[in-house]
């Protein structure tokens, strides 16, 4: 290395050097303060970027719990007003024919039967409620009625009577139509299956089972109890006044007594939606959580950036001056 | 006689001061021309006066040899760098909103999605276009990958084309000075013009200057190839326009350099020619950008197969939810499945399939219930079992294999770019260095002044001698 001339080239070189590195400082720092995180996210963590990744990927699976759970809690929801319908319209169908005796008077008689009858429709109707177009009595047949026609039910009911002036006979018919396994409704009245709905509102297989079905006992009491007064209505003359007070007071009871078996169902349907409930607060928690995780790895400090910008700006600025000042000092001007 | 004698003295006095006069020009007008090496006039003294023994060009040989070997450093690493960066960018960087991590994501959340309404075509729908843009960003991985090992190739080429060219100019510019020397001529700007050229391709091979003698070169390898010793080596390549995965140097789909008509290393294709920027390019071709590939078809076999288990989705006859071009993944032979990944069209309508395989499986022949969300689950549970590849490795979730690639990826390019800041320091201290040598116009300015006062005290000796035989002339 020469002892007496420095070439000019090499403080262009440096001076452009330096230049290049403060301003690419400077636009990395801008960049930075403009989108709030760090600008090479691999570098800032050193390489090792697999929390992050893991990180980004629950939250975007929380919020996707989040809305599954919300979509359940509809259900349950819905469920619940259609438990909540059935129950009023068995309560006032009860308190009706409990007061019918074999020695009532006939237009009551009539009345209640009549009241019975329609009884049985609203109750069908109810059992095929739905909740945005999912049905919630079917299981997984979801996409059509629950239970057939209420008049097609009691058409094969009645047909199954094999002598309509025996009040023993005709309740038998009913029970079984409705309690035997081969009997009329698994093979005609009850038109979804026994399949639960499920809905994922967590990992490792955490979900919420929709299942109650029109098939199941206690409903099927309510039904059964209704459709024998329905019957009693629909046979009408051929049954004597009679047998027709006896099998509207057998209704009533049996009306009475299918209250315990709702409750036990309206019981266990609060019992998922508190469950539910509790994991949409746990799944808000666990996103807020996240969320914090998430910013400290990759959001960067405003303040810290905003002073480091500063400084390289100054930098910037004397290293201009410098550049300026060197410039002008040529032995070319003084000769 | 003593006054002719002061005569002829005062004229080689100015005849040498004038030639070093022109070495300064020359000097101030090429102050900003790069690879110019100092020039100046070395004089002696001559039986009467002054003579000059010619230009010398002031170079420092060990640091310019030093540089040479930084230039092909930095030429390596920066093909390295660029590379892995753009290979960084195949799986998306750490965070980003579209890369194959986030559409993995995507996809498993829209599973959840129809899990809560089954019989919502909509839904249904949403999962299909996930997984669809999944398998699509996976593909979009491979090809790019191919892309840049034809990038890879080409580059080779280039660069033997541009070693080809300089030799063949070294050579000729050897013989140019050696003639002009035995004609006694100036050889500098050649000798300019030569060290240029060597320049040129020292970013390509780590070089190694020696010297013949005479003012010949020769020039070698760092690790030992010779590439000019009188004569010039033919390098010689042939390129692979069309690049795909089971293309290997091994299996004969791209090539190696032959030197001379043979080739120079059967094992790598490039043998002591290591080192710069054409070594880098044949080590991305043939072993980093195959690993990425492998890579790559790893995670794309792992999902196939959690898809085509039996467990997962009883109706498969074959092929699963993911498909290799329509057929079964083969874990023997996957090389490329990245590139050659579908979603199964019994799925898909646009294909012939039915919406309603999302509810009943991949296989099902009839519609089943329509609010059966079992297997859209088991589809999801699939995704977050721990499962190992048929080549081995931890067992982990489909997610954490994907994090895996990407921070792979990204350290690779960290590691890259560090040894690329490393390099380039070096090289700009070396340069600096050697910039330092060159041209300093305020010294050339100072050494014009004393030019003009020598030529100045010549010209009045002149003038005095003159006077001293006029006054003779009046006697």
């Amino acid at each position: 290395m020469s002892l007496i001339s420095i070439g000019d080239l090499s403080q262009h070189f440096v001076s452009l050097r330096n230049s290049h590195r403060i301003k690419s400082d400077l636009s990395n720092l801008g960049n930075e303060l403009s989108t709030g995180k760090r600008a090479d996210l691999t570098k800032s963590l050193g390489g090792d970027t697999r929390r992050l990744t893991a990180l980004g990927h629950s939250l975007g699976l929380n919020q996707s719990y989040m809305m599954a759970a919300k979509n359940a809690q509809q259900m349950l929801a819905a469920t619940q007003n259609v438990l909540l319908n059935v129950d009023n319209l068995r309560d006032v169908l009860a308190t009706d024919l409990i007061l019918a005796t074999p020695e009532s008077q006939t237009g009551q008689l009539t009345e209640s039967a009549a009241a019975a009858r329609a009884g049985f429709s609203s109750i069908v109707a109810a059992l095929n409620g739905t909740s945005a177009g999912q049905g919630l009595f079917a299981g997984t047949l979801s996409g059509g009625a629950a239970v057939a026609d209420a008049d097609i039910m009691l058409a094969d009911m009645i047909s199954n009577i094999t002598d309509t002036g025996d009040p023993v006979v005709v309740k038998q018919a009913v029970d079984d139509w409705f309690d035997d396994p081969s009997g009329g409704f698994q093979t005609l009245g009850f038109l979804g299956n026994t399949n639960a709905r499920s809905i994922r509102i967590g990992s490792a297989g955490h979900s919420v089972k929709l299942n109650v079905f029109a098939n199941d006992k206690e409903l099927r009491s309510v039904l059964k109890s209704a459709a024998l007064g329905a019957v009693v209505h629909d046979l009408g003359g051929s049954v004597s006044r009679r047998d027709r007070g006896a099998l509207l007071a057998d209704a009533g009871l049996g009306l009475v007594g299918s209250a315990q078996g709702i409750a036990q169902i309206q019981s266990r349907v609060g019992h998922q939606e508190a469950g539910v409930a509790r994991t949409v607060s746990g799944l808000a928690a666990q996103q807020t959580t996240m969320s914090i995780a998430l910013n400290s790895l990759e959001a960067a400090d405003p303040f810290e950036t905003a002073t480091r910008l500063e400084a390289t700006q100054r930098q910037l600025e004397l290293h201009f001056t410098a550049t300026a000042r060197l410039s002008q000092l040529t032995l070319a001007d003084y000769i | 006689m003593s006054i002719s004698t002061s005569l002829s003295n005062a004229l080689s006095g100015l005849s040498v001061t004038s030639r070093m006069a022109e070495v300064a020009s020359n000097n101030i007008a090429n102050s900003l021309t790069e690879g110019y090496a100092r020039r100046s006039l070395e004089t002696g003294s001559a039986m009467s006066g002054v003579r000059s023994l010619g230009v010398t060009r002031y170079v420092n040989a060990g640091l310019l040899a030093d540089r040479r070997l930084a230039d092909a450093e930095l030429g390596s690493e920066q093909r390295a760098y660029s590379t892995l960066a753009q290979i960084e960018g195949l799986a998306g960087t750490a965070g980003s909103p579209d890369g194959i991590a986030a559409r993995l994501a995507n996809f498993e959340s829209s599973l959840i999605n129809a899990t809560a309404d089954p019989s919502s075509d909509v839904r249904l729908g949403n999962v299909l276009s996930a997984l669809g843009d999944l398998a699509s960003s996976i593909n979009a991985a491979g090809s790019q990958v191919q892309t840049l090992r034809q990038d890879a190739d080409a580059a080779i080429a280039k660069d033997v084309t541009t070693i080809n060219t300089g030799l063949t100019q070294i050579a000729q510019l050897n013989a140019d000075i050696s003639r002009a020397r035995s004609a006694g001529q100036e050889t500098s700007s050649l000798m300019d013009a030569r060290q240029n050229v060597i320049d040129g391709i020292s970013g390509i091979v780590p070089l190694r200057v020696l010297d013949r003698g005479n003012g010949q070169v020769g020039l070698m390898t760092s690790q030992g190839m010779t590439l000019l010793d009188g004569t010039v080596t033919e390098l010689e390549f042939t390129p692979s326009p069309v690049i795909t995965a089971d293309m290997t140097l091994a299996s004969g789909g791209v090539f190696g350099i032959y030197r001379n008509g043979s080739l120079v290393d059967p094992n790598d294709g490039l043998g002591r020619l290591a080192g710069g920027s054409l070594g880098a390019a044949m080590d991305m071709r043939d072993r980093i950008l195959n690993s990425a590939q492998s890579a790559l078809d790893d995670v794309a076999l792992g999902l196939t197969l959690r898809f085509e288990d039996p467990s997962v989705d009883p109706t498969i006859t074959g092929t699963g939810l993911l498909t290799d071009r329509g057929s079964p993944a083969d874990p023997s032979d996957y090389i490329g499945l990245a590139g050659r990944l579908e979603v199964n069209a019994a799925v898909d309508p646009a294909q012939g399939g039915t919406l309603s395989r999302w509810r009943d499986g991949v296989g099902a022949v009839s519609a089943g219930p329509i609010g059966n969300s079992a297997q859209l689950e088991r589809w999801q549970d699939a995704l977050n079992t721990n499962r190992t590849l048929p080549s081995g490795g931890l067992a982990t979730t489909a997610a954490t294999r994907l994090g895996n690639l990407v921070s792979e990826f990204g350290q690779a390019r960290l590691g890259a770019e560090k040894n690329l800041s490393f390099a380039q320091a070096r090289w700009d201290n070396l340069h600096q260095a050697e910039l330092a040598d060159g041209v300093d116009s305020d010294r050339e300015l100072q050494d014009l002044i004393r030019i003009e006062q020598a030529y100045a005290a010549n010209a009045k000796v002149m003038q005095t001698i003159s006077a001293m035989i006029q006054k003779l002339m009046e006697i």
